[in-house]
């Protein structure tokens, strides 16, 4: 019989993210989706009219739409019981020493506020519902930057936020969206102007702290012309007994000559739905690079779209998907080229164990405009054992003759050869498979800002199981 | 005309926006069956009668058109290959009146260790109508089976294929297609590879100009330990022509050492051509090797230039780069009558 | 001189086909051996068994490292032990650089952590003698490096993580003259008289620059005859066939 040793790769180690506060809050709507609810919201947000028009279309269209019939299995979500809307005990604050204490620590164990100090140039905090602190260096302000919560810049800002506001991802879009339309809080803006390079990254961290909540976060940035920013946010929250809902949106503006680079790294606890929608723009020679982690949620539809509409835009998107017991990951990207000369790369990995499900879902779609457009994808799968899953799903469609296209995927575990040849150097069989799987996520790895490259490395921690027949 | 029934589905669905989760056509409607002669040793084959479907879940390009084909074939025919026997049969289906109607369904059984060739050539001056193709395969213990087709039938027709392999222990199945003709092609194969070592390779060569159709499904599931498949579709499209493919490599839990490997290549000639890529990888299984690739682009511009310096004119130049790709699929169809029709084909179309 | 590798009677199997049906070999420090034989004589199963390779099984006898009984140890073990084996066609390892790899091997083969800047240096001078581009050091592990790159990255391992029997197996096969050279000077810098070096080859190209103590021809398994240096030069005129009679 043969017999071999599997790789066991531990969960990962969540430890800082688990800690959970009391549920303390200042407001928080009934469970359910009503339309008094949205009233409730909009008042206690004391948001302008039109929104209120707005919240209550989308939910008018969320009732009507149907839930795709190729997304996971969510039935573990029951609307009735979320929690849309909690606002924390506290205001928007620009110090930390402001927050309160409980919620401030939370933010220091995710190592929030010492990053600012050292490698950030905003920082955005957002604990349920609501932002709880934000801050900009004043040399930016100085050039017109603006980075804001969501609802300060719906006040300050709001012909700006009205002109771009789920204009990229309207409510009709699918259903989740329209659910995001309705109920969507806290977020945030951030907007560039024209030729402003902000080189050191902004950042924006979301926690949902509250059990059986939802949260609905629209993050809204507009990169104007010539100008380039590079913006990170992560996710987390703690683990209940109850499933929590992430339904955020993310609507990204690039034009002509601006640069935008989104980080994302997602750590949400496994009781989370994490259904997601982000989408990008991109003008005449600008650039969309997305980078994202996706390493949390019991259930994950994330594959965040770069619309290149301008002539020469260009999108790059480097992923990694970690799948582990009792996950289903369904992630991927979606490029539509519709402009002649437009440029695109994907390049995803995935790593399945412990009968978790990651699959990648693609689109790739190059229009009649799409001249002398040249698009490559990439998508690599490592299973670690038999019993978890792993697939790629890819839509390609060409509509002119004129284009290079490329798609390439494979599947797999480490090879019995590549541990072979690190044992023979001395180094021991399961410190051959993590090296071997630090190497498989490492061209995504040196992409993402290096805390979390380093945190990333850390997960993959290693232990070896007995042989399994 | 309103077109509602849904062809080749797609195992597992994806966005519904893009519309290719199925494609939307109907079945055409025609006049009178198509001459079909079959060319073979005697006792090999044998009127069909009533037969069910090898495989009872077998869902065909679309249920109403397997349907019809399984219990009302225009032509059936049981092709038994004893074992250890070699066989040869070929099936000419002659569409020989103006508008077809023709529905022939084969069902072949190759014994243990024997060998298969069948042969099938699709043809006739029909110019609308229908012809549909049910082929189902029951290979063997070390079974050896290869069936070619060469499908050049008149551009008003519609086509549409079913195709069913069951595949015991070491049984080795290749197929060949070289699709030119057709207004409309709907191909669907699905492959069980249920036995040890069984292995499969499928090239597949069309040939699209003006409003032609190629929609081709193709599922592959890996059961058995150490199974192998390897398939290829290779083509050019000009014209307003379009291609879709479905390819669905499916590895189940169990399928141990298998192999799988799915590209799609496609040659765009023609700015308004279209075409559908959907190379889908399901796994699992962790003790398996699959890759699938897919690439779409116009004529290599260096094999252009460097035909041209020796003084072949633009077109061409295309010609021979064309035919230099489809010619080592057609070199494969071993008839060398059929070889040159298809040959002749190519050249008319390019 | 001491014994440092004693392998006794060593019967080795593929995939249940028997490739080598009885092998006596003594390697003492200081020594250089060299086997040589045809395609397919099991030359490469000799290494891969002496190493460990779990493909390979020993089917009967045993080997004897530094006077312990090696022949159920774990790979790793024997590479802790001091056996090192510079391979054929070397993988790649995307997303493991160079000097991570060496620096993670050389950690856990001496068991002490490696100083960041101590072993980038000494890297460096160890690249340099092999004319190694050092910006290969930042590079994946033999991801698009050519034959010859390949092979200087093996002897580069060799000589960082300090083995006490180096088996270069077919180490200068499709080499050009240059990186011949190269790598036999490397090795040549490699041995003295407290480790040993066992080159597998079926030509002699390597063994120019480098004086062997002992050649053996290994002919389907078995080894035929042992000799000193005369013997390559022997082979060199008259080929194997002479040899195979022996069998």
């Amino acid at each position: 019989m043969e017999t071999r040793k599997k790789t066991y790769v531990e969960d990962m180690d969540r430890g800082v993210y688990d800690i959970r506060n009391d549920f303390e809050y200042s407001y928080k709507s009934d469970a359910g989706l009503t339309e008094d609810i949205i009233r409730e919201i909009w008042e206690n947000k004391n948001e302008p009219e039109w929104m209120l028009d707005f919240r209550l279309k989308s939910l008018k269209i969320y009732n009507e739409m149907d839930i795709p019939n190729w997304i996971p299995d969510i039935s573990g979500l029951d609307m009735s019981n979320i929690v849309t809307y909690v606002k924390p005990k506290v205001d928007m604050k620009g110090d930390w020493n402001e927050v309160p204490e409980d919620i401030k620590s939370t933010f220091d164990r995710l190592g929030i506020p010492e990053a600012e100090k050292t490698s950030l140039a905003g920082v955005g905090a957002q604990y349920d519902s609501e932002v709880v602190y934000h801050s900009i260096q004043e040399d930016l302000v100085k050039q017109g930057v603006v980075y804001t919560d969501i609802e300060t810049a719906l006040h300050d800002y709001e012909d700006i936020v009205r002109k771009y506001f789920m204009t990229l991802v309207p409510p009709t879009d699918h259903k989740f969206a329209a659910l995001h339309g309705a109920v969507w809080s806290g977020g945030s803006f951030v907007y560039v102007p024209a030729g402003v390079q902000v080189d050191i990254p902004l950042q924006s961290y979301f926690r949902l702290n509250a059990p059986g909540a939802g949260q609905f976060e629209h993050t809204l940035i507009i990169v104007e012309e010539g100008a380039k920013a590079h913006f990170i946010e992560g996710c987390s929250a703690p683990k209940y007994n109850v499933a929590n809902l992430h339904a955020g949106c993310v609507e990204l503006f690039v034009k002509d000559n601006a640069t935008l680079r989104y980080s994302t790294i997602e750590n949400w606890s496994k009781n989370m739905y994490n259904l997601n929608t982000k989408r990008c723009v991109v003008g005449k020679h600008g650039t969309i690079e997305w980078v994202s982690g996706s390493f949390g949620s019991k259930v994950s539809c994330l594959y965040p779209m770069s619309i290149l509409s301008g002539e020469g835009a260009h999108c790059e998107f480097t992923g990694v998907t970690f799948a582990g017991e009792g996950q289903y990951l369904d992630t991927g990207s979606k490029v539509v080229h519709a402009a002649p000369y437009t440029t695109s790369n994907v390049n995803s990995k995935s790593i399945s164990k412990s009968g978790g499900a990651a699959i990648y879902r693609g689109v790739l779609n190059i229009g009649k405009k799409a001249e002398h457009s040249k698009a490559t994808v990439s998508c690599e799968s490592l299973m670690l054992d038999d019993i978890s899953q792993s697939d790629t799903i890819p839509s390609i469609t060409v509509e002119n003759d004129n284009v290079d296209l490329g798609h390439e995927a494979k599947i797999g575990r480490i090879s019995d050869e590549a541990i072979f040849y690190l044992m023979t150097r001395g180094i021991s069989e399961e410190e051959a498979r993590a090296m071997l799987v630090r190497g498989f996520v490492e061209p995504i790895s040196k992409e993402l800002p290096l805390e979390y490259a380093v945190e990333m490395n850390n997960l993959i921690t290693l232990e070896l199981e007995g042989s399994i027949g | 005309m309103e077109k509602r029934a849904i062809f080749n589905e797609l195992p597992r669905p994806t966005f519904r926006w893009l519309k290719v989760n199925y494609t939307e056509s109907q079945i055409e409607e025609g006049q009178h069956p198509a001459m079909v002669t079959v060319f073979s040793e005697e006792g090999i084959v044998a009127p069909l009668g009533k037969r069910e479907l090898l495989k009872e879940s077998f869902l065909g390009a679309n249920k109403e058109s397997l349907e019809a084909v399984t219990a009302h074939y225009t032509a059936g025919f049981a092709v038994t290959v004893p074992d250890g026997a070699h066989e040869k049969v070929e099936v000419v289906i002659d569409a020989d009146a103006d508008t077809v109607n023709e529905k022939t369904r084969i069902f072949a059984t190759v014994g243990e260790n024997a060998t298969l060739e069948l042969l099938y050539h699709l043809k006739g001056r029909a110019e609308s109508g229908n012809v549909t193709l049910l082929t189902e395969v029951l290979a063997k213990k070390q079974a050896n089976v290869t069936v070619k087709k060469v499908q050049l039938l008149g551009e008003g027709v519609q086509q549409i294929e079913h195709r069913y392999t069951k595949f015991e222990d070491d049984s080795k199945v290749e197929y060949i297609n070289v699709e030119l003709g057709g207004k409309e092609n709907i191909l669907y194969y699905d492959e069980d590879l249920i036995g040890e070592r069984a292995e499969l390779v499928h090239d597949l060569a069309y040939l699209g100009e003006k409003e032609q159709r190629f929609d081709i499904s193709m599922l592959m599931s890996h059961i058995g330990k150490k199974t192998v498949s390897d398939i290829h579709t290779l083509g050019a499209l000009s014209g307003k022509s379009k291609k879709a493919f479905r390819g669905t490599l499916d590895f189940i839990r169990g399928s141990v050492a298998s192999e799988g490997a799915e590209e799609d290549t496609c040659l765009l000639l023609d700015p308004e051509v279209k075409s559908v890529s959907l190379p889908l990888l399901l796994c699992k299984e962790d003790n398996v090797v699959g890759n699938h690739a897919a690439s779409a682009g116009q004529l290599d511009q260096t094999k252009l230039f460097y035909l041209m310096s020796r003084g072949f004119s633009e077109s061409e130049a295309k010609h021979i780069i064309v035919e230099s790709m489809l010619r080592p699929i057609i070199d494969r169809i071993g008839n060398e009558d059929i070889e040159e029709a298809a040959l002749a084909a190519v050249r008319a179309k390019i | 001189m001491a014994e440092l590798l004693r392998v006794e009677n060593l019967h080795v199997a593929v995939e249940e086909k028997e490739i080598l049906k009885g092998i006596d070999l003594t390697i003492n420090t200081g020594e250089i051996h060299v086997v040589m034989g045809t395609n397919g004589a099991g030359k490469s199963t000799l290494a891969n068994a002496i190493m460990g390779n779990p493909a390979y099984t020993v089917t009967e006898g045993k080997i004897v490292f530094d006077g312990k009984d090696i022949t159920e140890d774990a790979v790793n073990d024997r590479a802790k032990a001091g056996i090192f084996m510079s391979f054929q066609s070397p993988i790649s390892i995307p997303g493991i650089t160079v000097e991570n790899f060496i620096r993670t091997a050389k950690t856990t083969i001496t068991g002490e952590q490696q100083r960041a800047l101590a072993f980038k240096k000494e890297l460096k001078s160890k690249m340099d003698e092999l004319s190694f581009d050092s910006s290969y050091a930042q590079r994946y592990v033999n991801d698009g490096f050519s034959g010859g790159e390949r092979k200087k990255n093996e002897i580069l391992q060799m000589s960082i993580l300090n083995p006490k029997l180096a088996m270069l197996d077919e180490t200068d096969s499709g080499l050009d003259v240059d990186a011949v050279r190269i790598v036999s000077e490397g090795v040549s810098r490699f041995h003295n008289e407290n480790n040993a070096v066992l080159i597998i080859t079926h030509h002699n190209s390597i063994l120019q620059k480098l004086k062997p103590d002992f050649v053996h021809i290994l002919i389907n398994g078995r080894i035929v005859k042992t000799g000193d240096a005369s013997l390559v030069a022997e082979i060199e005129k008259q080929g194997y066939d002479a040899y195979k009679a022996l069998v």
